[in-house]
């Protein structure tokens, strides 16, 4: 035991890890579980690069057609029909059910993705509602945070395409028609990423590049700015308490305690409490690897994204599409400029009751799009109660099926 | 079931109400006695990890032993490897459990000798 002890103190000493060790956190930060949930977030990318790294191993894009069995999960499917399916599809059934531990593998990458989407709303509107943008560099961890959330939404999008099974080439479909948005107001940008894909419809080189951005490109950007985003906590400190009464607010931004052993003990008990609850969630409610796509398929109706983007897909069947498939941009860009129209005033919430109305709209449009999504069966005739209708043309996607050329 | 492969060992839901009865047993133990004495918490933590690491380890070999049999790939073996696998996260997942526990409890007892809000 005195050795191990001896140990640490080396590694401390000569790794100056002393310093970051014991930097001061403050004590409301750590028992305020407000504070915690960027934390959630963080450790579910690092869960996720993890587990993705493996997954990447095993994973191989790709469009050439190979008979596949039927998914256990499926409710319906039984063992005696052989569906055709795509190499990317087939790939990932091999992960998932011929591999020893695959499948937890699998559904542990997909829970800690929705983990991590559903702690990034939370910390999102925890820090809008918080202020968090007021203190003095908050504006540059705010901008990095929106950015931050803007790419975790694409990752898990594009991960979401990389099985091709039905609900993912919906993803697709409904991810490049926002692009097509721009084209209202003369920027061909639909036109540019059409363009960078080089094709109409989903080919081998479109699924390898979605491959090649899912594992390499977009994690790279988030975890460079991961790292901006701690250093800036780290010099900055965190979000002052949201107390009006001046003299407390000073009072309790100064009881501090020291990083190691006090947040720290507190940051692996989370980590380990979230990857119980991740593991907890796998054993219970797995989630299946939905229908194959073969390619020409169209998405049939009934087919629906899963809950992180069930907002987006519901507001763009049910509202004017000039209005909801830009939806997600405006929503980005308005969180942008908050810091820069919420300025004076202080950071309790009575101070600033009008933002925390906004943040609470912004809640609201989003909770209301995800539960309507999940009551009522996208598209269905129009009702007067929700005003849904089939899709507009404007939701047509920009990605189509190959025609056959020649006899 | 038309398995293709025989399991020898214990069933899947047999592991499962074995592992789910040391977890809950664990975990009352584990916080009841950080209200105590946190050493003696970290020392029943410590034995029922010891306990669910058996239990995961041989779930496991079960796990390994199916996926490598000649003739696996059925429709069953599948279904039956899959449940096995969801066996193996509840294990994981309750040791990790008990650990966290542990974990959050040292903080709060260094809240209390720090002098803190309790």
């Amino acid at each position: 035991m005195r050795a191990l002890v001896r140990l640490w103190e080396l590694i401390i000493e000569r790794f100056h890890l002393k310093e970051f060790l014991e930097h001061p956190v403050p004590r409301y930060a750590n028992l305020n579980p407000l504070y915690w949930i960027g934390d959630v977030a963080a450790m579910s990318l690092f869960v996720l690069a993890i587990t993705g790294f493996a997954l990447a191993l095993l994973y191989t894009p790709g469009l050439s057609l190979t008979k596949t069995p039927p998914d256990p999960l499926m409710p319906g499917h039984h063992g005696k029909e052989v569906y055709d399916a795509t190499q990317s599809y087939s790939s990932v059934y091999k992960i998932t059910y011929l591999t020893p531990l695959g499948f937890i593998l699998r559904q542990i990458h997909l829970w800690s993705a929705y983990t991590m989407v559903f702690a990034v709303f939370a910390h999102f509107f925890t820090k809008f509602i918080l202020g968090s943008y007021k203190r003095r560099g908050g504006g540059a961890l705010w901008l990095l945070g929106v950015s931050l959330g803007f790419l975790t939404i694409n990752q898990t999008v594009l991960g979401y395409i990389l099985p091709l099974h039905l609900d993912g080439i919906l993803a697709i479909q409904i991810g490049l028609n926002l692009f097509r948005y721009f084209d209202y107001f003369g920027i061909p940008v639909g036109q540019l990423v059409l363009s960078a894909l080089g094709s109409l419809f989903v080919t081998d080189q479109v699924i390898k590049m979605i491959y090649v951005l899912h594992i390499l490109v977009v994690p790279a950007i988030m975890f460079v700015l991961l790292g901006l985003k701690i250093n800036g906590i780290l010099y900055g400190g965190v979000s002052p308490p949201p107390i009006k009464d001046e003299e407390l607010r000073r009072k309790a931004m100064e009881e501090k305690e020291p990083f190691y052993p006090h947040r720290f003990a507190l940051t692996v008990g989370q980590l380990l409490l979230q990857l119980s609850v991740i593991l907890l969630l796998v054993a219970m409610t797995p989630l299946p690897l939905l229908e194959p796509w073969v390619p020409g398929q169209q998405v049939p109706a009934g087919v629906r994204p899963p809950w992180p983007v069930m907002w987006y897909y519901t507001y763009v069947k049910m509202i004017d599409p000039f209005i909801s498939v830009g939806l997600p941009i405006f929503l980005v860009l308005f969180a942008l400029v908050v810091p820069l129209l919420d300025r004076k005033g202080g950071v309790s919430i009575e101070e600033r009751w009008i933002w925390v109305t906004v943040a609470i709209v912004y809640i609201a449009i989003i909770g209301y799009g995800t539960v309507l999504g999940f009551l009522v069966d996208v598209p269905k005739e129009l009702t007067p109660l929700t005003r849904i209708s089939v899709p507009p043309d404007y939701s047509v996607p920009y990605i189509g099926t190959p025609q056959a050329v020649g006899p | 079931m038309m398995l293709a492969v025989e399991v020898q060992g214990l069933s899947a839901t047999a592991l499962a109400y074995v592992a789910a009865a040391v977890a809950v047993i664990g975990a009352i133990s584990v916080y009841g006695l950080l209200h105590v004495d946190r050493r003696w918490a970290s020392y029943t933590a410590f034995l029922f990890e010891v306990v669910l690491v058996v239990l995961f380890a041989y779930t496991v070999n079960i796990i390994f032993a199916l996926y490598s049999a000649p003739g696996f790939g059925s429709f069953e073996d599948i279904k039956l490897g899959v449940t096995y696998q969801r066996v193996a996260a509840g294990i994981l997942s309750a040791m990790l459990f008990l650990a966290a526990l542990v974990s959050i409890g040292y903080y709060m007892e260094l809240q209390k000798r720090s002098g803190g809000h309790e």
